[in-house]
């Protein structure tokens, strides 16, 4: 869908991309990251020619960029931006219709697209009519996300979107985020600097540093062996640890009976009781709690809550055999 | 209520010293300057006592706010509508005014406003602009002041004497002071905008440009009207179309041209900080959704600048309704000539006739176009205050 | 919809407000085809409001239109509009010659003769300008020196050369006037030299304007320690402001009669306005014109009204 080929650009003297080569398949989420003034802004912007480049190709299903009008290929290109830019004096359904209505699309069109993408972004009908500046951080951002989407382009562009927001509405916003792709199925080019986000929204990431790509994969590959010393250390020595945050229990298999493997109390039987102090795991927790709670009721086995009220159990063993599968 | 207090007090002070200072003038002739008189001397005269008497009871009313920390009681709705009835009182008063010790000829002798009156006046517009509805009310008192010339009740009044003279002509250069001002203006707006916008987008020539309107204010606008007077008369002269179509070396061309240059500083600088106000990730966000140059200007870039451009051309009204006078010396008509003419004959009191207008329309130009600005600001997302603050 | 409501009100009054200035504007501009009125223009003060007044009423009652212009501007305005055609019939002064042609007035004698100046000016006007100065009136408006009549009666003076006299033992004097008769050798230069006195700046105050309301009232009120004036001949009221003028019997300054100013393509249009306007100009004596200027300048009466009653009264207007 998206293809970089030895990407130069460069403002005045100063070299911004040095020879980029990235490709990003339909559907996928890719995240660029890396320290600020690696290029990874740039570089996005390059796919809807917000830049121009000196060098190199930069192809959009198998179209050179140049190649295409530049008001054309923007309307089929979502871009979302860290301070959102919501048009002040526009309600916020007419900020999100305002692409559509650009490429003419009937009235009884737009109306319930709008509606669709405010309820896939968990934001209330009511606030159809409701300005920018009667809009909190977080949500004017979910807005700018329908803005988007709104003409359902192939490809959405996001330049740390969550960036300035609250740690507690940031995480709020990226789940509601992974939720939207999960259901659209966009192509996504997403930057930040924060390593977190990145493990939790990315299919593949690319990690840049002074204009160039250093390292990719997907986010279990990284936690890998890698050959650029400068990925090791952004991604930093927490990262295997971090990286449990973007699994979850429903990833691993699911036993009915606890095997063998560390202290159980009682005998092993259908009807294990749940542990009483703590509140069981669900499906949806993440495999940074399942690792917390193992060590904190020092056990390798884990009893499940799932959604239809029955249990299954999980053992330590298939969680580490899950992350040196994702790291392959 | 705090602003309010200020000017609630200062109104009573100015009201008070109505009270002491000259509040008009007999003159047994045109020219001369007569004598001057207070209030005390008209209290013979029964409207002399109403003013004397409201002026107790609002004395009271201010006092019992103060003290009383501003309980409401219904008799303070009433009270500012009493209020506006104290000017016109006041001038019939004086107008009323007789003097035993010389005969006049009642056919030439008049009656000037002093100090103590226009103070009078001012102190009951401040003190009524702490209260609601100030505009209506600020209207009533100016139709009560018109009332007594009206119904002849003040035949002695020099304003009144002046107007009467003057009257086939009042109306006619009234309308073209008003044409004069306000058609300047409107066609300026146009070039005024595009000059705004050009700044925005070209950094280098916005320096040129804003020295350029810049200067059309800082210059004298007399000597820029001289200036402007030598080529019309040539070009009249060359070119004896232009002449039919009214444009010579004087009257209403020089003044036209030189009102024209003179507001096109407001708005330009207006406009351009009006785009530059537009936060950067606005402007990004419309490019990056497909906007061509055009549409991003009249989808986004127009619509949110407009409340600041609005500012700019009210600025540009109020400031033309005044430059307009000069257009009187240069043979333009309007209230200058009225201004000029008084002052050539040294009658103060035409002068006044022709300066009241000026700034009753310049008030109420003003006014009316700042209500307009705030409903734009509330409509692009924006209060007019939080707006001016930052401009 | 409010907002819209405002924008299309404000606009629907100001398109208004154009159109009928624009109307009265392109009416005034003479656009008429068949017969162009006479515009008639005067200078700012009550002489030139009387006697503007007085032409418009008589050319309309012979049935020729006019377009009032009366109080037009200053004098140089007024001179420039005439000359490049914007107005067509003024009011102006014969001793104005000497300034319109400065190079051909060369001998300053013949500007105190009054039929000499107002002959040389015709013919210079005529020549160069196709300008027509017609019959003028025989009242001398000219500059003099006024003081009040308890000042006079006080140091007993009567002619100008009783206050040279009072000048020159070191009596207390204050002069007010216009800047231009300051430094004119046929003004207060002149007075000074044919007198033997000459006034330093202490005794001088002068204006940049010529109009002598303001220079009256000064001296009437005493103000700044005024005690003397210029005044114009014509000047009104100097009776009843208590004002007498001090004899001037050298003629000093240039003889100034007023005089209607017509422009030569108007005088083809209409031949029968020389004729029209001469006895009432006639009409106006001395006296007759110091009257009609009290009535203006003094008791606050309006131009037209004493203008039509002195027509009314020579039996020009019925």
């Amino acid at each position: 869908m998206i293809q970089l080929t030895n990407v130069y650009k460069s403002y005045q003297e100063q070299p911004a991309l040095q020879g980029v080569s990235l490709s990003v398949s339909e559907g996928q989420c890719a995240v660029l990251i890396g320290p600020s003034g690696c290029g990874k802004s740039t570089l996005l912007k390059t796919i809807n020619r917000m830049v121009d480049i000196d060098e190199g190709e930069v192809k959009v299903r198998g179209k050179a960029v140049q190649e295409y009008e530049p008001e054309e290929l923007r309307r089929n290109t979502g871009y979302c931006i860290q301070g959102v830019g919501l048009f002040p004096h526009l309600s916020v359904s007419e900020n999100i219709a305002m692409v559509p209505k650009l490429l003419k699309w009937p009235e009884d069109k737009i109306i319930p697209r709008v509606k669709l993408l405010m309820e896939l972004s968990g934001l209330p009908l009511s606030y159809l009519d409701k300005k920018p500046h009667q809009l909190s951080g977080g949500e004017a951002q979910r807005v700018g996300v329908c803005r988007a989407l709104a003409a359902d382009p192939p490809i959405l562009l996001m330049d740390e979107p969550f960036g300035s927001v609250d740690p507690l509405n940031r995480e709020k916003l990226q789940q509601a985020f992974i939720a939207l792709q999960k259901e659209l199925r966009k192509t996504v080019l997403f930057v930040t600097h924060d390593v977190e986000e990145a493990l939790m929204v990315g299919d593949l990431i690319f990690v840049m540093n002074q204009g160039k790509v250093v390292a990719e994969g997907t986010p279990g590959q990284l936690a890998g062996s890698m050959e650029s010393a400068f990925a090791k250390e952004f991604l930093g020595k927490e990262y295997p640890m971090k990286l449990l945050k973007r699994y979850t229990a429903r990833d691993l298999p699911m036993d009915s009976l606890p095997k063998d493997g560390g202290d159980i109390t009682g005998s092993a039987t259908e009807d294990m009781p749940l542990s009483l102090k703590n509140p069981p795991l669900t499906e949806n927790s993440n495999l940074q709690q399942v690792l917390s709670r193992m060590l904190e009721e020092n056990r390798t086995t884990l009893p499940i809550l799932r959604e239809d009220d029955t249990v299954r159990y999980i053992t330590y063993g298939a969680l580490v055999a899950h992350l040196k599968e994702m790291s392959q | 209520m705090k602003q309010g207090n200020i000017k609630g007090w200062l109104g009573l002070l100015f009201m008070a010293l109505a009270l002491f200072l000259p509040i008009g003038t007999l003159r047994p002739n045109r020219i001369l300057p007569g004598t001057t008189f207070h209030l005390y001397s008209l209290l013979k005269e029964p409207m002399a006592w109403a003013f004397v008497v409201l002026g107790l009871i609002l004395m009271a009313f201010l006092w019992s706010l103060v003290i009383k920390g501003g309980k409401y009681t219904p008799a303070l709705d009433v009270f500012p509508w009493i209020l506006t009835l104290l000017p016109a009182s006041l001038l019939t008063a004086i107008a009323k005014y007789e003097t035993i010790e010389v005969v006049y000829d009642p056919e030439v002798v008049r009656i000037s406003l002093s100090s103590g009156f226009w103070l009078g006046l001012m102190g009951t517009i401040l003190i009524l602009s702490t209260g609601k509805r100030k505009g209506f009310l600020f209207l009533l008192t100016f139709l009560f002041l018109l009332v007594p010339p009206l119904l002849g009740w003040t035949p002695h009044l020099a304003l009144l004497k002046e107007f009467l003279i003057i009257k086939p002509t009042f109306f006619m250069e009234l309308q073209r002071h008003l044409v004069l001002a306000l058609v300047s203006v409107l066609l300026a707006i146009l070039p005024g905008i595009l000059l705004g916008y050009g700044c925005y987008r070209f950094q280098r020539g916005r320096e040129w440009i804003l020295a350029t309107v810049n200067f059309f204010q800082v210059a004298p606008t007399l000597s820029l009207l001289a200036l402007v007077m030598i080529p019309l008369t040539l070009l009249s002269q060359a070119y004896p179309v232009l002449a039919d179509w009214g444009i010579r070396g004087i009257g209403f061309a020089p003044a036209f041209i030189v009102l024209f240059c003179y507001c096109l500083l407001p708005i330009t600088a207006n406009t351009y900080a009006g785009f530059d106000q537009v936060e950067q990730e606005v402007t990004e966000s419309a490019v990056a959704m497909g906007m061509k140059s055009n549409q991003v200007f009249w989808k986004v870039l127009f619509p949110l600048a407009f409340p600041v451009i609005l500012s700019g051309v009210r600025t540009a009204v109020t400031q033309n309704l005044g430059n307009t006078i000069l257009a009187g010396l240069i043979g333009g008509g309007g209230m200058g000539a009225l201004i000029f003419l008084g002052l050539s004959q040294s009658a103060s009191d035409l002068v006044i006739l022709g300066t009241l207008p000026v700034v009753l329309f310049a008030l109420i130009a003003d006014e009316f176009l700042r209500r307009i600005e705030i409903t734009a600001h509330y409509k692009m997302g924006g209060t007019y205050d939080s707006a001016h603050q930052r401009v | 919809m409010n907002m819209k409501k405002k924008w299309t009100a404000l606009f629907l009054v100001l398109l208004l407000l154009l159109t009928v200035g624009c109307g009265s504007g392109n009416t005034e501009a003479g656009n008429g085809e068949e017969a162009a009125p006479v515009v008639v223009a005067t200078m700012l003060d009550s002489e030139g409001g009387i006697l503007g007044k007085m032409m418009i009423l008589l050319l309309e009652e012979n049935g020729i239109s006019t377009v009032d212009k009366t109080n037009f501007g200053t004098p140089d305005i007024l001179r420039k509009a005439l000359e490049n055609g914007e107005v067509d019939l003024v009011l102006d002064y014969t001793g104005s010659g000497q300034y319109y042609h400065p190079a051909d007035a060369t001998d300053p004698t013949i500007w105190n003769d009054p039929d000499a100046g107002y002959a040389l000016t015709a013919q210079l006007d005529l020549e160069k300008n196709n300008i027509h100065w017609l019959a003028p009136a025989s009242a001398n408006n000219t500059e003099m020196i006024a003081v009040t009549r308890a000042f006079a009666a006080e140091n007993n003076l009567v002619t100008m050369e009783d206050l040279a006299n009072y000048i020159n033992e070191g009596g207390d004097f204050k002069l007010i006037c216009s800047a231009s008769f300051a430094e004119n050798q046929m003004g207060l230069l002149g007075y000074e030299e044919a007198y033997g006195f000459k006034l330093t700046n202490q005794q001088l105050i002068t204006l940049s304007s010529g109009n002598t309301s303001e220079m009256l009232k000064a001296l009437a009120t005493g103000t700044n320690g005024v005690n003397a004036s210029l005044v114009y001949g014509t000047d009104g009221a100097l009776d009843e402001m208590n004002l007498v003028v001090l004899q001037d019997p050298m003629h000093i300054p240039p003889v100034y009669l007023p005089a209607p100013v017509l422009r030569g393509d108007k005088l083809e249009q209409y031949p029968a306005i020389p004729e029209i306007l001469a006895p009432a100009f006639e009409a106006l004596t001395l006296e007759t014109l110091q009257e009609l200027n009290a009535k203006v300048a003094y008791d606050g009466r309006d131009a037209a009204s004493v203008a039509e009653e002195f027509l009314k009264n020579e039996g020009l207007l019925p």
